[in-house]
């Protein structure tokens, strides 16, 4: 199965490469990528698709005024915030899904991190099992065989970039396949789509 | 269990025979009779360290570097990658290539289905041959570059600000992909084709499938877990020596 994928963003070197060793300790997760600050974030979320994205929660202000809006929708899905002053509770940000404190002992962190990531294997587990694609889903494939990209398939269908990619991520898992080449494929042998409308 | 060198060649050969390739890669003809890998080896001209290294990484997909054992120059490294990327593009995907091929001459009910898997795997042809240009062009010079400057333990001015552009871990980090093609195309023949009437072609072109990634998987394990730590080593000492 494909690994659960971290993002993390913190400005402290000791702290992002201490929950960094943490995450990729634990089974079927990984850190994809490490950042400093939300400069790059919006093409690291295009490119990794995080599952989860770990944070400082003074960057959270900065949020707050930032423009792109999907990343806070994505927060409340995917957010883990790091504590790192004296201990802050979910409940003072209830925009994040968890909050990991630097004073946390070492069996909180694990288990916060661990039932996290397992909710979603067993989601996703659910998924492969599933193999039928729903007409939302096959309208989506329909795009992405035709080349589009997840934004111009946003756009046309009145979706978020982040549903889009959710959607994606949805059609992969009950397929098995992940190359846009390989959904083409399927997409012409079940005539979600005819070779004529590639042209 | 491990290959050591004082096993038997040819007893290596009939537990693993998808080592195979491998030994050709190295230049060691069959034939052995009783001798054992570290005589084979000394007979062929070959770096024992490195042999072992290959093979085992090659039969165990856990197996773990010796760090010992890793002693061996980069340009052994870069020569074997050279021997694998040929034998990609030489044997074992013109092979795959004529096998879709006579599957869509042969199979007339299902041939328009079953060129979407050519074009498909023409497409995959492509990448694997633009990943492996770029390897050779650009990735393998730099790394003997890098090799030559860490003995003579001098670093040049332009050195220095190319391993700031661009260090090996920039490169692996856009090291993948070449095999998410692969898996989704056995996925398609099992999962979702119509089944070909010749079951025997199609099993051959999967079963090719299934080693031409196991050996892409080995491949970049040489890369990831060897060649790249090797290299990010010496950048590293160099970069301070350049500072010092």
């Amino acid at each position: 199965m494909e690994r659960i994928k971290f993002v993390i963003i913190e400005k402290s070197y000791l702290i992002r490469k201490g929950i960094a060793s943490i995450i990729n300790r634990i089974e079927h997760a990984t850190v994809v990528k490490e950042l400093e600050n939300l400069d790059e974030i919006n093409s690291v979320l295009l490119k990794y698709t995080p599952d989860f994205i770990v944070l400082n929660i003074g960057i959270l202000n900065e949020i707050g005024t930032f423009r792109n809006t999907e990343i806070k929708a994505d927060l409340e899905q995917s957010g883990i915030g790091i504590d790192s002053g004296n201990g802050a509770n979910k409940e003072r940000y209830p925009g994040l899904r968890e909050i990991i404190s630097t004073l946390d002992e070492r069996d909180d962190i694990y288990n916060k991190l661990q039932n996290l990531i397992r909710e979603k294997v067993d989601s996703r587990h659910k998924l492969s099992q599933q193999t039928e694609l729903s007409e939302r889903e096959k309208t989506i494939l329909k795009h992405v065989a035709k080349g589009l990209t997840n934004k111009e398939i946003a756009e046309k269908l009145f979706l978020s970039a982040h549903t889009v990619i959710t959607h994606r991520k949805n059609i992969t898992n009950k397929l098995g396949i992940k190359t846009i080449s390989g959904l083409t494929v399927y997409a012409i042998l079940n005539n979600i789509i005819s070779i004529g409308d590639l042209e | 269990m491990n290959i050591t060198p004082d096993m038997k060649m040819a007893d290596v050969l009939f537990h693993n025979y998808t080592l195979l390739p491998v030994v050709s890669r190295f230049n060691i003809r069959l034939g052995f009779g009783d001798k054992t890998v570290s005589e084979v080896c000394r007979n062929s001209d070959v770096n024992i360290d490195f042999f072992l290294e290959i093979t085992n990484s090659y039969v165990d997909e856990d197996y773990i570097p010796q760090k010992e054992l890793n002693t061996f120059p980069v340009s052994l490294i870069v020569q074997y990658l050279k021997k694998t990327h040929q034998y990609y593009l030489e044997e074992k995907i013109p092979e795959i290539e004529r096998n879709i091929q006579s599957v869509v001459n042969t199979e007339k009910t299902i041939n328009d289905k079953f060129s979407l898997v050519e074009n498909f795997f023409t497409e995959y042809k492509q990448e694997l041959t633009n990943h492996i240009n770029r390897e050779e062009t650009n990735v393998h010079p730099y790394v003997l570059e890098i090799e030559a400057a860490a003995l003579r333990n001098e670093i040049s001015k332009e050195l220095y600000s190319k391993i700031r552009k661009y260090s090996i871990n920039d490169f692996a980090s856009e090291h993948d992909n070449v095999e998410e093609k692969l898996f989704d195309l056995k996925n398609i023949i099992i999962k979702y084709l119509p089944p070909c009437s010749s079951s025997g072609l199609c099993n051959s072109i999967l079963i090719e499938l299934f080693r031409l990634e196991k050996d892409l998987n080995a491949h970049a394990n040489l890369e990831d877990k060897v060649l790249i730590p090797k290299v990010a080593a010496m950048e590293e000492k160099l970069l301070a020596h350049y500072k010092a």
